[in-house]
């Protein structure tokens, strides 16, 4: 009796260790409050300083806390620290007292520095050094008190650090991890970073010290990698997950008849266009692209594809940003006759041949069938290649096609979905376009600080690409994410999951 | 000759899916690749017997059209691989020493990769097309006939009706094309006949996959990879192009078993 006894506890023992071991935790997961979120894919790095991927946006807010915080309505609010704005080039933050990051190190104003020097040190190779704009200096005045200098005034500052460039991590754990930091980052967010095992879970566990006092209410998140949709809407109702991202167009109005579900939508930041390879080929010829626009009737991919979620795009600027969106500009309808005219003009008398290159999304395929639909009818032969998600970036820079997808995941800021795509030499100009006028309207629109003058600016931008059409604009997608009816949470128009927030009924 | 009633079976199926493929044009009652998005996601009706798919392409128009894709993949990569891979067998095995050697060494490389690793090499490689899939399914089914027409070439060597040929004076080469050849095609055909119906399903794959031929040209490959989207509320796009896969690889598997049945002198 003993021995069966003894032997019935030590089996019971190892239950939970051998779910855990076969990868799912499926026994463990159901108990303590535990959030399984179903995501598209891994982030890439967990380095806020070295994040360049969409798929981190998922993640990040959650390891890390910026130093102002955006609200669902896209306001900035104090975070870590509080600003103040000295004068235009001029920014004195004050962070919050007896705060540390995960790893119990203090969070100070020297540490604060160490941040920003690293993301401005070309060493350090961060995307977050362009975002930061032309910073002179950064000067710390007390304990908890630092003051950023600007050469010249930059309007998009205190947006950029409610974005990734704010997010501080431990400089203490930089040096002591080093290049380990990328996959086990210690920073100041509501969660710390239990485990994480690359495209099969990356656990995160509450963390005590989030400045936030009595959040978050869960206690664990775990992040699951599930590129296929249908596999992801069949997690969730099976109850495996209980949120998940990437909820496609079709789904919604089913998600929306099941109990126990619940979808959220709202307009997203950022825009689904392909870029016009305008260094050669047909489309170097500006008449061959407005043709090319004018054959697409953007209402049938607003219903087609898309049905009815998010809105048509005409340019980069999406509805969500309210003060900088105009819902009048409509520069493009569909326009066949236009479109054939235009070709003529080009000296085109055959139909023009082009490729449009897509990845095996099945979203963007259907969405490049329906543009060669409609582009065929009006003096054009489209082929469409379709390549692998991991080649895209590749083929964008090298300009190997004529009209490819580039899609944008946005910017809370207009100048995070233009400065990039449209000045000179920004990095995502993938159409290889060169515009000294837009590149001016850019520059100048982040050295005002008033917010009517920058919208002024950023039409008049959005007006110059739409004449010149280095981009064909498709799309504003609406984020859509759906979790179990008994998620209390927060949607944000960036797709952003911000779990501090959240609770589990 | 009466004929096996699951032979049968194979071959009627068989040639169902030629006679669509070949009549695809006359059958089809509308473009397969013309969109009517007013038609979209229509279910199967009287207009569309199959239903539309999501941009309102009649699916029936494009199964019919889509056994094209298969077929043409399916006949050219098998009888590519076949010639190319029967003729270098046969020498391996006939004449041995180096070129045995030398020829199966290869093949052995080539067999050391999972088939459908090696199809999705070669088409990432040079691109996705309708050529570059036959090619590369090609390529994976050369070893099969290599190391099967060897085994035959082995055999078939040492026999006295060979012998024969050979002290009568006939070279090496008259003797492998007009004795060793239609000596060892009995296995090579009921082989072929088989590896038809994988390369109907490797094709699938590729296509599932965005590798094989590009839309809006339809497969049955491409049709389910469109389909994935709206299982919730268009089943019907996954059945069509799943049925028409299923039934033509078990019309071919049929038909190869009847044909080993009656050639295959081991069978």
């Amino acid at each position: 009796m003993t021995t069966t006894r003894r032997h019935f506890a030590r089996l019971a023992g190892s239950i939970p260790a051998l779910s855990l071991a076969t990868g799912m935790g499926a026994a463990s997961a159901q108990t303590a409050r535990t959030l399984n979120v179903g995501i598209v894919s891994d982030p890439v790095t967990l380095d806020p300083a070295m994040m360049a991927s969409f798929f981190e946006i998922l993640v990040q807010y959650n390891i890390h806390e910026p130093l102002l915080h955006l609200t669902p309505d896209l306001k900035i609010e104090p975070g870590l620290a509080a600003v103040e704005i000295v004068d235009p080039v001029t920014y004195r933050f004050t962070l919050k007292q007896g705060l540390t990051f995960h790893d119990g190190t203090t969070i100070d104003a020297a540490a604060a520095k160490a941040n920003f020097d690293r993301m401005l040190d070309p060493a350090t190779g961060s995307p977050r050094r362009g975002e930061l704009g032309p910073i002179d200096a950064v000067e710390v005045t007390a304990p908890l008190t630092f003051v950023v200098r600007f050469k010249a005034p930059y309007a998009p500052f205190l947006q950029v650090l409610a974005n990734r460039a704010g997010m501080m991590v431990s400089p203490a754990a930089l040096g002591s991890l080093g290049a380990d930091f990328a996959t086990k980052a210690v920073g100041a967010g509501p969660f710390k970073v239990a485990s994480w095992t690359k495209n099969a879970e990356l656990v995160l566990e509450r963390f005590a010290g989030y400045w936030r006092s009595g959040l978050p209410s869960i206690d664990r998140v775990v992040f699951r990698p599930i590129a296929d949709e249908t596999v992801r809407l069949a997690n969730l109702r099976s109850g495996t997950l209980q949120l998940v991202d990437g909820v496609p167009p079709q789904s919604v109005a089913q998600l929306g008849r099941e109990a126990n579900i619940a979808v959220k939508q709202q307009p997203g930041l950022g825009f689904n266009a392909f870029s016009f390879n305008t260094t050669r080929g047909a489309f170097a010829d500006a008449r061959v692209r407005r043709a090319f626009v004018l054959t697409m009737d953007p209402d049938v991919i607003q219903r087609v594809v898309y049905f009815n979620t998010g809105a048509p795009a005409y340019g980069p600027i999406p509805p969500s940003i309210g003060w900088a969106h105009d819902p009048a500009f409509k520069p493009n309808r569909l326009d066949r006759d236009g479109a054939r005219k235009l070709l003529a003009e080009a000296g085109h008398n055959a139909p023009v041949p082009v490729t449009i290159t897509v990845t095996n999304s099945p979203l963007q395929v259907r969405i490049a069938e329906v543009l060669q639909s409609q582009a065929n009818q009006a003096g054009f032969k489209v082929d469409i290649k379709q390549i692998d998600a991991t080649s895209l970036i590749t083929v964008l820079r090298q300009r190997d096609f004529d009209l490819c997808m580039s899609p944008w995941s946005g910017r809370s800021d207009p100048d995070g979905n233009m400065f990039n795509y449209f000045t000179k030499t920004g990095p995502n100009n993938f159409a290889g376009w060169q515009s000294d006028t837009v590149t001016d309207l850019l520059t100048r629109a982040r050295s005002v600080v008033d917010q009517a003058e920058r919208a002024k600016l950023y039409r008049a931008a959005e007006t110059a690409i739409a004449a010149d059409m280095p981009m064909l604009f498709v799309h504003f997608d609406a984020t859509i994410q759906a979790s179990t009816g008994r998620l209390d949470w927060t949607q944000y128009a960036d797709g952003a999951l911000r779990l501090q927030f959240a609770r589990l009924g | 000759m009466m004929m096996d009633p699951r032979t049968a079976i194979g071959a009627a199926i068989v040639a169902v899916v030629a006679c669509a493929a070949l009549g695809a044009p006359w059958l089809a009652p509308h473009d397969p690749n013309l969109p009517d998005f007013a038609a979209a996601l229509a279910p199967p009706g009287a207009s569309h017997w199959f239903g539309a798919d999501d941009l309102g392409r009649d699916t029936f128009s494009r199964i019919v059209h889509g056994a094209r894709a298969s077929l043409m993949v399916g006949f050219l990569s098998v009888a590519g691989a076949l010639v190319l891979g029967t003729s270098l067998g046969l020498i391996a095995g006939y004449f041995g020493g180096l070129a045995d050697a030398a020829i199966m060494r290869v093949m052995d490389v080539l067999f050391a990769f999972p088939g459908i690793l090696l199809a999705l090499g070669i088409t990432a490689a040079l691109g996705p097309s309708l050529s570059n899939a036959i090619l590369a399914i090609a390529v994976v089914n050369l070893p099969i006939f290599a190391r099967l027409a060897r085994s035959q070439a082995l055999v078939i060597r040492s026999l006295d009706y060979v012998e024969a040929r050979r002290a009568l004076g006939f070279g090496p080469l008259s003797i492998l094309v007009s004795t060793v050849l239609p000596n060892a095609m009995g296995p090579i055909v009921v082989q072929a006949s088989l590896l038809f119906a994988s390369a109907i399903i490797t094709e699938s794959y590729l296509s599932f996959l965005g590798l094989g031929v590009q839309p809006p040209t339809p497969t049955w490959g491409n049709m389910l990879r469109g389909a994935i989207g709206f299982l919730d509320m268009s089943a019907w796009l996954a059945w069509f192009p799943g049925i028409a896969i299923f039934a033509t690889v078990l019309g071919f598997n049929l038909l190869g078993d009847g044909l080993r049945d009656r050639l295959d002198p081991r069978a």
